[in-house]
C-alpha cells in the first residue's frame, strides 16, 4: 500500500514535469509553464487541447487515463492535472 | 388541438481579430471580474480574444434585453457557464476558439454553442481512444486528412454544444455519439438534446443545442458592432 502511494507521488511529479513541456508543444507557443500555471485562466488551454495533451501524456508514460471523472472546476493548474492523472490512470 | 410555439435560438458568430477601438470599446464594457479575468491570460492574443468575445456577448444580450450592455451582471455556474443575475429571462452560451466566437441566446431553455477551428493533433488517435467506435472508425474512414479534421471537429463541436446545453462536464460524455443523428442522449446526466450544425466559417465548426427531442428554430448571423 505504502509502495503504491508512493509510485503515484512518483507519477505524478514525472507527469507534472513533462506537462511543463508537452503544454507549449500542444500550444504551438513558446511559453512558460510551471506546476502553478492555470491551465484555462493562464495558458487558455482548451478542451480539445486538453484531450491532445492527455493522449501524448498516455504515449510518452505508456498509461491509460480515466477522464470520465475530470472534472475542470476542480482541476485548475498544471500540477492539478498531474494529480488527478497520477490517481486515475492504469499501466497498459 | 392546441399548438405550442416552437422554441427559437439566435446564434450570432464573429470574428475577435477586431481593429484597437473595437477591443477598447469591448474592455470598457466589462466589469471588474471580467478584467482580471482577462489580465491574467499569458499571451496577449488570449487577453484580446476573451475581451472581445466577452464584450460581443455583453452587447448582444444588451441588444435582445434593452439593457445597457455595461449594466450586465453575471455569476460564473459550474464547469464555467456564465449566467446573468438576475436571470432576466434570456439563457445564453458563449464559445470562442482562435479568432472566432459565437454568441447563442435562448428565451425558452437553457442552450450550448460551440465553435471549434479545425482541430489539430492526431484526430484519428483521438478519436480511436475517447470516441465512441463508430465515431472513430467516421474519422478514420475519412478519404484524406482535411475530411478526418473536418469529421473530427464537426463531432468535437455537437458533443461540446450537447453539454453546455446540458450543464455538465463534458469529460463523461467524450464516448457519447453525436454523429448519426440530431437527437443524442446525454450519458450524465441521462437525457435527450437536440443538436444541430450550422454553418460555420470556412476551416471551422459551428454548432448549437437544445435539452429536448423538440425541434426548434435557429437564426444565425454575423455579429454587427453597430
Amino acid at each position: 500500500m505504502a509502495q503504491d502511494v508512493e509510485t503515484a507521488a512518483t507519477l505524478q511529479q514525472r507527469i507534472a514535469k513533462a506537462m511543463t513541456v508537452l503544454v507549449g508543444r500542444v500550444l504551438r507557443s513558446e511559453v512558460a509553464v510551471t506546476e502553478d500555471s492555470l491551465l484555462m485562466e493562464e495558458l487558455a488551454l482548451s478542451s480539445s487541447l486538453i484531450l491532445e495533451l492527455l493522449l501524448e501524456l498516455e504515449d510518452e508514460f505508456e498509461i491509460q487515463i480515466d477522464v470520465e471523472e475530470m472534472d475542470e472546476d476542480e482541476i485548475n493548474t498544471v500540477g492539478d492535472l498531474a494529480e488527478y492523472i497520477a490517481n486515475h490512470s492504469i499501466a497498459r | 388541438m392546441s399548438t405550442t410555439a416552437m422554441s427559437t435560438v439566435t446564434v450570432w458568430t464573429l470574428r475577435t481579430d477586431v481593429a484597437p477601438d473595437v477591443l477598447a470599446r469591448c474592455h470598457d464594457l466589462l466589469d471588474d471580474t471580467e478584467r482580471t479575468r482577462a489580465a491574467a491570460f499569458v499571451h496577449e492574443t488570449d487577453r484580446r480574444r476573451f475581451i472581445v468575445a466577452h464584450g460581443a456577448l455583453r452587447l448582444v444580450l444588451g441588444r435582445e434585453l434593452g439593457v445597457p450592455a455595461r449594466r450586465l451582471a453575471f455569476t460564473s455556474g459550474r464547469h464555467g457557464k456564465p449566467r446573468l443575475t438576475p436571470f432576466a429571462g434570456l439563457h445564453m452560451s458563449l464559445s470562442h476558439c482562435a479568432d472566432l466566437a459565437a454568441v447563442a441566446t435562448s428565451p425558452a431553455q437553457p442552450v450550448g454553442v460551440d465553435i471549434q477551428q479545425h482541430v489539430r493533433g492526431d484526430v484519428a488517435a483521438m478519436a480511436t481512444r475517447f470516441f465512441a467506435p463508430e465515431e472513430a472508425r467516421y474519422v478514420v474512414a475519412a478519404p484524406d486528412d482535411d475530411s478526418g479534421v473536418d469529421r473530427f471537429t464537426r463531432l468535437w463541436t455537437r458533443k461540446e454544444a450537447v453539454v453546455k446545453a446540458a450543464g455538465t462536464r463534458l469529460w463523461p460524455n467524450l464516448g457519447m455519439p453525436v454523429h448519426r443523428h440530431d437527437v443524442v442522449q446525454c450519458v450524465a446526466p441521462r437525457g435527450p438534446h437536440r443538436v444541430t450544425d450550422l454553418v460555420a466559417p470556412q476551416g471551422s465548426r459551428l454548432a448549437v443545442a437544445l435539452p429536448g427531442a423538440e425541434p426548434y428554430d435557429v437564426r444565425v448571423g454575423a455579429f454587427r458592432w453597430s
